[in-house]
């Protein structure tokens, strides 16, 4: 009778354990690792400026930090976030550090990193950097900056102009193995044929492992300044570079600033093509066009970046043939009908464009919702850059200033955007969101 | 002469009779009751029911007796139809009216156990506060989730300096319940009930060196159920007549979610963000409406005559996610973005203390087999 009991107790007091230890999930949910906003940083100004996603399905993020705990100065700062976005490790790289030693209290340097690739050992990160002389920043030079899978320090490497402003932009490994970087410089390169006035097209191809310079040219025009913007190695080896120019070109490029392209050949000793193109903005050809990112498709390339003209600021897409040839240019007009501009693109899986950027103080007439400073924005437009209705939104902190710089496309189709977000009050940090491809934080 | 006194002695007994109280006439008719006298019993008495105690009918006592008194004699008289009539009479004055095995007599026993003598139903009504323990079934952030972990109602340590503004996480319900015995001490019921509840949320985003936070951000969640509970319970001394009653239940509820607010919500870090206006996670589809939850529960009773006053410790389990996954993050911009904050996957569990009253509710009839 107790034994009966006793084992009618246990089974009763076992069921009600596993019935009030347990509670039900929705299998469709959303799992972490297809939607999430993560931020990235500590006190202090963190800038998002380009981020790669790895073999891994891990995203490394590149931007610069300034904090009260590191110094006035900016300096490198690398997030490794993984696929649920938590960050798995971080790194911090003065190259004032790398220079002149982590005892040397006194040498400071601000960092201006751009660009970042996955190579077989790890990482290279490329951009610029300057000393800071008695509170002064002096002129710019490349760095590039080999790492590990633990974002520490392989090796590293600068590349100096002299006196000269020397800008690193965009950086690739090509076929050989060799690190090519593209930026500007005030300095024309030795025995370079192209004039000497203001910024020039920058290209220096290193060689990865001996760390010596396999060439060093410029490209521009005279009463021009030229910047690299992107770089591409294309199949026949052939060199592409897209930039910023002040060129008037004779295939539609207006007055301001335009997009430049060069196809030149592997070694960069001669031009294949080089061309200029300008947006329309308000029906007129007039305006700057500022090209901030570029991607390679089967046809080409396609560029986003900002017209201004005026009041008016429009983030635009740019269709050009591998040959350098204008296949499309459209301003991406907002269906809010208020300024936009454009920072990074990417396609979709169905070769639609997914542009992103920022809008700049989102005011618009809808009374339900509220003024806001600069908020990030995202459009995806069909492959010729034309908006589709309804995919649009914008997302950001009501006070700061909020941008989206940089977007990936997941395998699955996910997009996982990397921007700067603005807490007020010099807060700033990085910020991942991975959305689907209709510009909504839901499952794929 | 002899004629005369008869008169006389005539008119002073009934005098004295006429001038008898209705509680010295049941003194009587109980005596007669006794000594076999059974004529006219049931129609001396009816007098004292038709008048208010305070104008000298019966007492709630006397009525009692009363009603015994005229069912024994109609038992005795072979009238079973009134005899019937009067035990219900007696049941309704006396809900669970006890016989005396000493004085009753067997053919009382008999008509008694005819009859419907326990409560149909017992009426309760309960109400108390509860404390909220969110049980976090996935994680989900804005900062890192495998390293900083929100707080919930202020319980953990918070990295670094910061500091938790988290409540206990009180709220306060009430339930209306049916319920029925069904035997062996085991009761079943439902009812409808209310209940607020809340939580609060300390969420720690970023780092530096340092392991501060780089913002801090604070919620005070609420929501406000309309709940259909359904249980059995089991009464450990249910048919002791005397000290408390303990017992152990379980049960079930369906939830349906009236509303859900956040009723607070800060960040600082930056430029302190406050949200005004508040946000109704109803509106925004941020929660589940439907529900369901389990519940174990411990009490005692204490007799009041018939009726209980209960007090209960009931723990309540919500068996799905209380937070709408597929619009966790699309919401509503000041949650994600301005605060930077974001719901995990979480059963919203509660503890909760209560003291009610049971009211119980007779009909004596006849039993369907006896009729």
């Amino acid at each position: 009778m107790i034994h009966t009991l006793l084992k009618n107790t246990f089974y009763t007091c076992a069921g009600l354990i596993v019935l009030f230890s347990c509670a039900i999930e929705d299998e469709l949910r959303p799992t972490p690792d297809q939607v999430y906003v993560k931020y990235f940083g500590g006190s202090g100004e963190q800038n998002m400026h380009d981020m790669v996603l790895t073999a891994l399905g891990n995203v490394v993020m590149l931007g610069d930090q300034t904090s009260a705990e590191l110094g006035s100065d900016a300096n490198i700062y690398l997030v490794e976030a993984d696929s649920n976005g938590n960050a798995i490790r971080s790194n911090v790289i003065k190259m004032s550090e790398l220079l002149y030693g982590a005892t040397n209290d006194s040498a400071q340097t601000e960092e201006y990193p751009e660009s970042i690739i996955e190579v077989d050992n790890g990482y290279v990160i490329a951009g610029s950097y300057a000393d800071i002389l008695a509170s002064q920043i002096q002129q710019r030079k490349i760095f590039w900056i080999n790492l590990d899978r633990n974002l520490e320090v392989v090796k590293w490497d600068t590349v100096s102009a002299g006196s000269a402003e020397l800008i690193g932009n965009d950086v690739i490994q090509t076929s050989d193995g060799n690190i090519l970087i593209a930026g500007s410089t005030t300095r024309r390169a030795v025995n370079d044929l192209t004039p000497n006035a203001g910024f020039q097209y920058f290209l220096i191809k290193r060689d990865f492992n001996a760390d010596t310079t396999i060439f060093r040219k410029t490209y521009g025009y005279a009463g021009s300044d030229d910047e690299v913007v992107a770089l591409f190695e294309l199949p026949n080896n052939d060199i592409a570079i897209l930039g910023n120019t002040d060129r008037l070109g004779s295939e539609g490029g207006g007055t301001g600033r335009n997009i430049g392209i060069m196809i030149l050949n592997p070694l960069a000793t001669s031009q294949k093509s080089a061309k200029e193109y300008g947006v329309l903005i308000n029906g007129a050809n007039n305006g700057d066009d500022i090209m901030k990112d570029a991607i390679r498709t089967s046809s080409g390339f396609v560029i986003s970046g900002t017209s201004t003209s005026g009041a008016t600021v429009q983030a635009f897409v740019m269709g050009l043939g591998s040959n350098g040839s204008l296949i499309f240019r459209r301003s991406l007009i907002s269906t809010y009908l208020i300024n936009t501009t454009g920072e990074s693109l990417v396609t979709t899986r169905e070769n639609d464009l997914f542009v992103v950027g920022s809008y700049p103080k989102f005011q618009i007439s809808d009374p339900e919702l509220q003024v806001k400073n600069d908020e990030i924005m995202v459009m995806r437009t069909n492959p010729t850059g034309l908006p589709r209705p309804g995919l649009e939104a914008n997302f950001g902190i009501v006070s700061g200033d909020d941008v989206a710089n940089v977007v990936l496309r997941t395998p699955s189709g996910s997009l996982i955007i990397g921007s700067t977000v603005d807490f007020g009050s010099g807060q700033r940090m990085l910020a991942l969101q991975k959305m689907n491809d209709q510009a909504v934080l839901q499952r794929p | 002469m002899h004629r005369l006194l008869i008169i006389i002695g005539c008119l002073f007994i009934g005098t004295l009779a006429f001038g008898q109280t209705w509680s010295q006439k049941l003194g009587a008719a109980e005596r007669d009751y006794e000594e076999g006298r059974l004529a006219n019993i049931p129609q001396r008495l009816q007098g004292g029911f038709e008048l208010p105690t305070k104008e000298g009918g019966y007492s709630k006592e006397e009525r009692i007796r009363a009603f015994k008194l005229i069912t024994q004699v109609y038992i005795f008289i072979d009238d079973e139809l009134n005899s019937e009539v009067y035990l219900v009479q007696l049941l309704k004055a006396d809900k669970e009216h006890k016989l005396d095995p000493r004085v009753d007599p067997a053919e009382l026993y008999f008509l008694y156990e005819q009859f419907r003598t326990k409560p149909i139903l017992r009426i309760g009504l309960r109400v108390g506060t509860n404390k909220s323990f969110p049980q976090v079934l996935q994680s989900f952030s804005t900062s890192n989730t495998l390293t900083t972990k929100k707080l919930y109602n202020g319980v953990g340590d918070p990295p670094g300096t910061a500091t938790s503004a988290g409540t206990l996480g009180i709220g306060y319900w009430g339930e209306l319940v049916a319920e029925r015995h069904l035997r062996w001490g085991i009761e079943v019921g439902t009812g409808v009930g209310l209940r607020t509840s809340r939580y609060d949320v300390d969420n720690f985003i970023g780092s530096s060196d340092t392991g501060e936070p780089t913002l801090v951000t604070y919620l005070a969640n609420q929501q406000f159920n309309f709940r259909v509970p359904v249980f059995a319970r089991y009464n450990f001394r249910y048919f002791k007549e005397f000290g408390p009653i303990p017992y152990i239940s379980i049960g079930g509820s369906y939830d349906y979610m009236l509303d859900a607010q956040y009723i607070e919500a800060t960040r600082r870090g930056g430029t302190s963000f406050t949200l005004r206006e508040g946000a109704n996670l109803k509106d925004l589809e941020l929660v589940n409406l439907n529900n369901m939850s389990g519940f174990i529960a411990i009490g005692t009773k204490l007799r009041v005559q018939t009726h209980f006053l209960t007090f209960e410790l009931r723990y309540d389990r919500s068996f799905f996610n209380y937070i709408n996954e597929d619009n966790r993050w699309n919401g509503n911009q000041f949650l994600t973005y301005d605060l930077g904050f974001v719901e995990d996957d979480l059963s919203l569990d509660v503890i909760s203390f209560s003291i009610g009253y049971t009211y119980s509710v007779y009909s004596p009839k006849k039993l369907k087999e006896f009729r």
